[in-house]
């Protein structure tokens, strides 16, 4: 396949990067836009991403200069910097204050770039890196929209919405993903409507053994559940908001539970 | 004149250990009998049932008690009875006993009773096996209370369910689930014997106060809805005379 120019210096400096890296045994999986692009998406423009364990990164970047990259000053704590000419070379090691694993090293696949193969990070924990960046001026969807379109059936989407779903730039993500359809399929649409959902913890409540409590009020309004009725002592409270929180991973649980008082004063009533 | 406490729904477990008996204090100068209306345990287990045990042995009046539906949960009803029994609970199921108090021979009948509706919204013996089964148990239930109810000598009779017989004293529970909470054929064979009062529970959410259409007091006792320890009913002698 013929690269543009740019594009074509951008993928020499990758491939000289990664077969330093793999010669000195440094573990690392290629990230970022090429990741995305050895996955199917478009050709980035822009630079080149490794990952690296934390406790790696100062040697990845000695690997770099000897192979003749200058070093750079990096402002960022979270990843060090390097140039093979005008191409700048990421080593991420904590990015969004995530600190990168053995296990996000293990799942990634060898994968051939331009034809030298490389661990190539797994789509969901790429797609993850990418929303986890999301933030108050972070906030433009364009590239990882362009990105999500071209993985989206490499992505579990689910431990995507698990694992970034409380964050509101990440939910608005899912929300423009779903709304256009590009993950139609997922777990959205798959969703147990509320009334539903309603009706099956409740009967779980009643029939768990840790809870058998029947007279639960469970509503369900968007991912916000309200518990309310009364139980018999403060511990089931505790029981009924676990089985609660286990039976619905993402929601928010409301206690409005009370408990069971008969402490009212004794009162005769003449029956006449 | 015969005063009957009466409480349903305690739902004892390990954690209510102790926690009820304290409450007990008083029956003695307020009522002549205590009426159990069933689910004294959470699970139906054994070890729960040592607890209810625990806290309602050796109390100053005689204690009569049916179960209910959750003292059934574990298939254990029949250890559940005997256990009680054993510290001198009279458990009753389909069965009368008499109090001599007082006032005068109380007779207390009780069946747990079961699930069925109310006229015009319940179920009945037509369909599937299933179907069948179920408004049968129902039917059997109150056949059971009439049979005891009746077989009582006693100067006053007051029965005892776990399930309700009538809807008033439903009121505050979904009108859905109202077929789940009780059965008319109950109320009907209370009218039948004159009952002067019929006590149940079951229907955490409902109300304390209702009646047959026969004119029985009927009395809601589940702890949620009494908020103190049992409820004190005084019956009068215009309602302990025999109306059959």
């Amino acid at each position: 396949m013929e690269h543009e120019p740019h594009v074509k210096e951008l993928l020499t400096t990758l491939k000289r990067a990664a077969s330093a890296l793999k010669a000195h045994e440094v573990p690392f999986a290629l990230s970022g836009g090429f990741a995305a692009f050895a996955r199917g998406a478009p050709p980035s423009r822009k630079d080149v991403d490794f990952v690296v364990l934390p406790e790696d990164a100062e040697r990845a970047l000695r690997v770099l200069i000897g192979i003749g990259f200058t070093p750079a000053d990096a402002p960022e704590d979270w990843l060090l910097k390097a140039y093979d000419g005008e191409v700048e070379v990421d080593l991420l090691h904590t990015p969004a204050n995530v600190p990168i694993t053995p296990a996000t090293l293990a799942r990634a696949t060898p994968l051939e770039v331009d034809s030298v193969r490389m661990p190539v990070m797994d789509a969901t924990d790429l797609v993850l890196l990418r929303m986890r960046a999301f933030g108050e001026h972070e906030c433009d969807f364009s590239g990882p929209l362009l990105i999500a379109r071209a993985l989206r059936e490499q992505v579990d989407w689910d431990r995507v919405r698990a694992e970034v779903g409380d964050s509101p730039y990440a939910a608005a993500f899912l929300g423009l993903l779903t709304r256009l359809g590009v993950i139609s399929g997922g777990e959205q649409e798959g969703r147990v409507p509320p009334q539903y959902l309603a009706g099956r913890l409740q009967r779980t409540l009643a029939e768990d053994p840790r809870t058998a409590e029947q007279e639960i009020r469970v509503r369900v309004v968007g991912d916000d559940v309200y518990l309310s009725g009364q139980v018999s002592c403060p511990r089931r409270r505790g029981r009924v908001l676990d089985v609660a929180r286990e039976q619905l991973p993402g929601y928010r649980i409301h206690d409005e539970l009370s408990v069971v008082r008969f402490d009212g004063p004794i009162r005769e009533e003449r029956l006449t | 004149m015969i005063t009957v406490a009466a409480v349903g729904d305690v739902h004892m477990d390990q954690e209510m250990r102790g926690r009820y008996r304290p409450r007990l204090g008083g029956l003695a100068g307020d009522a002549d009998v205590l009426l159990l209306a069933g689910d004294l345990t959470k699970h139906g287990t054994v070890e729960e049932a040592q607890v209810v045990a625990d806290e309602f042995r050796d109390l100053p009046v005689p204690v009569v008690a049916v179960l209910g539906n959750h003292d059934y949960h574990s298939d254990a009803h029949e250890e559940i009875a005997a256990l009680l029994r054993a510290v001198g609970i009279t458990v009753v199921e389909g069965e009368g006993t008499v109090v001599a108090c007082p006032g005068g021979r109380l007779g207390v009948a009780g069946v747990k009773g079961f699930a069925l509706g109310f006229p015009g919204q319940c179920a009945s013996e037509f369909g599937e096996p299933e179907m069948k089964c179920f408004a049968r148990s129902s039917r059997e239930a109150a056949e059971r209370l009439g049979a005891a109810l009746a077989s009582l000598d006693a100067d006053t009779v007051v029965a005892l369910t776990h399930y309700a017989p009538v809807r008033d004293t439903l009121a505050g529970e979904p009108v859905e689930i109202f077929p789940f909470l009780g059965s008319y054929l109950l109320a009907e064979a209370i009218d039948a014997a004159g009952a002067a009062l019929a006590v149940h529970g079951h229907a955490h959410r409902g109300t304390e106060v209702g009646m047959t259409a026969g004119g029985v007091p009927v009395r809601n006792v589940a702890l949620p809805v009494l908020g103190r320890p049992y409820g004190v009913y005084r019956l009068d002698e215009r309602t302990t005379q025999p109306t059959r």
